[in-house]
Formats: structure tokens, C-alpha cells, sequence
């Protein structure tokens, strides 16, 4: 199991949208994904799951990863969320 | 994840509850007393004796009718010290029922401890019982499951299994068949007592994600009477690949349980494949387990008529013996 906090970037939050970049990259993964606002505890996979963490901008998610290739599915997880799910980041 | 409060500062308290219990704040701010720790509430009586050895001060105090009536026997030099006692351990706050005066002596002596003082209009029992419920409300374990839960014939069924499997597809089934929907993707639960209540999370109400088509409301497309926003969690339907070789339950619905947020939860595993019906076994285990709720099992039924006929068998012979018997 691999575990790290990451910040939501982008002025949206994770809306709709963010959340289904997030989960067009998590569906592809073979490892479990969960994602954590330290409230609730949602899987990763799931895009109204993500949206209900009504993660706003500067939100801390805690992301796990457990199963094949966790590790690289976390560095890819990383990747998305600090380029702001490719939207703007002021 | 399992979240335990333990801690429930007054100033949230009263921020929460001054609509539902009528409270009113007598001076001090909210932001001053010690934090609320336990569900139970105290009257302190005894306190205002001078008994102070059982005073249970980390709790909520009331000050109800018979207190506020003590007092008024006292000689008026002598109330000063009786509600000095209530402040010689830190307190919470205090509350006034039945919409009394507080006396100047504990308005004073609260302003001087910094200890929030409020007053509601309510009757003390009442009063006491809404406390109670949202104190207990409040510190209760929850949580939250990733799954759907359905009112399935007045059963409360929480589908769970990994993602992709087809849990919303099966909710949404059970919803066009008449049944109703809590919660879809994520079930935000929590323990009151011995019973887990599941409902859905603020922000999804009763949207869904059906694969292929998107986010749809199930409220506006099949009306008020297919959802509910609360529900008893009676069964988790448990949906899984289908593994060639591994056991499934053949012989009946044999339940087991596993705890969820410490409460025994009856659950059924189903494989699933293609062209498999789940709904259908969905709403069979509903009944069976309120079958199993109202009544006895069938084994039991018939094991019953077996004794009773055994029962009825010996009696004749008794009564065949007696008529033979002359003496």
C-alpha cells in the first residue's frame, strides 16, 4: 500500500470535470484507488465518489494505492493533480 | 474509515441545537466553557446541598424546576453560596428550563467563571430527551462505505464489490422495479444503539453514475416515492467476479454476519456473471431475511408439526392403556 497527501491546485476544485480526468487515469489502473479528505473515504474509480469530497482549492486528499504497480499508479495520481487536472492553475 | 467525535465545543453546540432545543444565551460567550465530553446531561441538586463528592461536572448541567425551587427556599445570603458550589469544578455550561429567571447570584458567579449560561423555554423533560438525542447523535462512531443501499420491500440492503461491478446497475434495477434508493457510490453511516442507519452523502443527494450514459437524478426521473433519505442497514448484498473452483453458498440463504461500525451485519456473497439476474436475488434475499425477522423457518415450522403429532401419538396411548384398565 502506497500513501500520499497531494493538494488540489486548480481554481475549480474537484468538480465534475477534475473528477473525471482523475478517474479517466484511475480506471485504467489494475491496483485499488482510494482517496481520503479525513471526513470520508472514497474510491478512487468512482467519479461521483471524488466529487463527493467536495474537495475545494487547497484541499489535502490523502491518496492510497494498493495492489499491481501501485507505485506507478500513485506517481501518475501525483502527476494529474499538480498539473491542476489540466485545467488552470493560477 | 470510522470516526469516534470525542469532543464537542459548546460554541458548536449551541450553534447547532439553538433552533431545535430554544436556547437562548444569558451573557458569557459560547467560546469560554470547557468542551462537551459525554452524551449525558446532569441535575445538580445535590450540588447545590454543598454534596459535592458525585458532582458529575463534565456533564451538561440542567437547572430545571425543582433546583430553581430549592433555591427559593434558601434565605436570600445563602444563595450566593449554594450556586458557588456549581462553579467549584469546570463546567461546560449550564442550562435553565421552563423559560425561568436566572437568579442574579448565578448570572454573576457564571460571568466571573467564564462559564456559558442559556435558557430555553422548554419543559425539563422534554427538553432533556431532544438534548440527549442529538448529544447521542453526535458522539456516536460513523463512517462511510463505499457501496448503494436500497429499501428493497422495507429491507434495508447494502450492495457492496468492487468497482465496475455493477452495483449502481443493480440499484438502478431495483428503483425501476418500485423499490428505493438512499444512496448511491458513497453510504455515509452511523451506529445509534445497536442499529447502523445509512444515508446518503450532502453533496450527492440521489444522483448516480450510470457507465455510458453519466450522472442522472433518480429523484426528478422517477419522482419523489423512489428515494428515501434515510435507512436501517439490515443486509449487505456482497457482488463478486465469479471465480471457477471457489464454494458458493448452495444449500439456502445461510447468513453470515460481519460487524460494520461494531454492529453484526448479515451478508450474503454473490457471484455474479453475464445474463445473471441479481435484481431478482437481490429482492428474494430481502424477503427471506424479513421472513426470518417476522416468523420461523421453514425448518423450523415443520420440525414443530413433527413434534406436535409425536405429542398427540403418546396421548393415545395413554388414553388406550386407562380405558383397558378395570381395577
Amino acid at each position: 500500500m502506497r500513501e500520499r497527501k497531494l493538494e488540489v491546485v486548480n481554481a475549480k476544485g474537484l468538480h465534475l470535470r477534475a473528477a473525471s480526468e482523475l478517474v479517466k487515469l484511475t480506471a485504467t489502473l489494475t491496483c485499488r484507488v482510494s482517496l481520503s479528505n479525513g471526513i470520508i473515504e472514497v474510491d478512487g474509480k468512482s467519479i461521483l465518489g471524488v466529487a463527493a469530497l467536495g474537495a475545494a482549492k487547497g484541499t489535502e486528499i490523502v491518496v492510497r494505492t494498493e495492489g499491481d504497480g501501485e507505485q506507478d499508479a500513485l506517481d501518475r495520481i501525483t502527476a494529474l493533480f499538480t498539473r491542476g487536472f489540466y485545467e488552470n492553475v493560477p | 474509515m470510522e470516526i469516534v467525535e470525542r469532543n464537542l465545543p459548546v460554541a458548536r453546540f449551541v450553534a447547532e441545537t439553538a433552533e431545535l432545543l430554544g436556547l437562548r444565551l444569558v451573557g458569557v460567550s459560547p467560546e469560554s466553557g470547557t468542551d462537551i465530553t459525554v452524551p449525558e446531561v446532569s441535575r445538580p441538586g445535590f450540588v447545590l446541598t454543598g454534596f459535592t463528592d458525585k458532582y458529575q461536572h463534565e456533564r451538561i448541567q440542567i437547572l430545571g424546576g425543582a433546583e430553581f425551587s430549592f433555591l427559593e427556599t434558601l434565605p436570600r445570603d445563602e444563595v450566593a453560596g449554594a450556586i458557588a458550589h456549581l462553579f467549584s469544578r469546570p463546567v461546560p455550561c449550564f442550562i435553565v428550563t421552563r423559560g425561568q429567571e436566572p437568579f442574579p447570584e448565578l448570572v454573576q458567579q457564571a460571568h466571573e467563571h467564564g462559564v456559558p449560561l442559556l435558557v430555553t423555554e422548554q419543559h425539563t423533560t422534554r427538553f432533556i430527551r431532544a438534548l440527549t438525542g442529538y448529544l447521542e447523535d453526535f458522539f456516536s462512531p460513523r463512517g462511510n462505505v463505499h457501496g448503494s443501499l436500497v429499501d428493497v420491500y422495507g429491507v434495508g440492503l447494502l450492495v457492496t464489490g468492487p468497482s465496475g461491478i455493477g452495483k449502481s446497475e443493480i440499484t438502478l434495477d431495483l428503483v425501476e422495479r418500485g423499490h428505493r434508493l438512499v444512496a448511491d457510490d458513497v453510504v455515509q453511516l452511523i451506529r445509534r444503539g445497536g442499529v447502523l442507519i445509512g444515508r446518503g452523502n450532502e453533496f450527492l443527494k440521489h444522483f448516480m453514475e450510470i457507465r455510458g450514459v453519466g450522472v442522472i437524478d433518480v429523484r426528478e426521473m422517477f419522482g419523489i416515492r423512489a428515494i428515501r433519505v434515510q435507512k436501517r442497514v439490515e443486509v449487505e448484498v456482497r457482488l463478486e467476479r465469479w471465480v471457477q473452483g471457489k464454494h458458493y453458498d448452495r444449500a439456502g440463504l445461510e447468513y453470515q454476519t460481519s460487524p460494520i461500525l461494531g454492529v453484526e451485519i448479515p451478508n450474503v456473497v454473490l457471484p455474479v456473471t453475464p445474463g445473471k439476474n441479481v435484481t431478482v436475488i437481490a429482492e428474494t434475499i430481502a424477503m427471506n431475511h424479513m421472513l426470518k425477522v417476522y416468523g420461523l423457518s421453514p425448518a423450523e415450522r415443520f420440525n414443530r408439526q413433527v413434534m406436535e403429532g409425536l405429542a398427540r401419538r403418546n396421548e393415545a396411548r395413554v388414553y388406550h392403556y386407562l380405558q383397558q384398565d378395570e381395577e
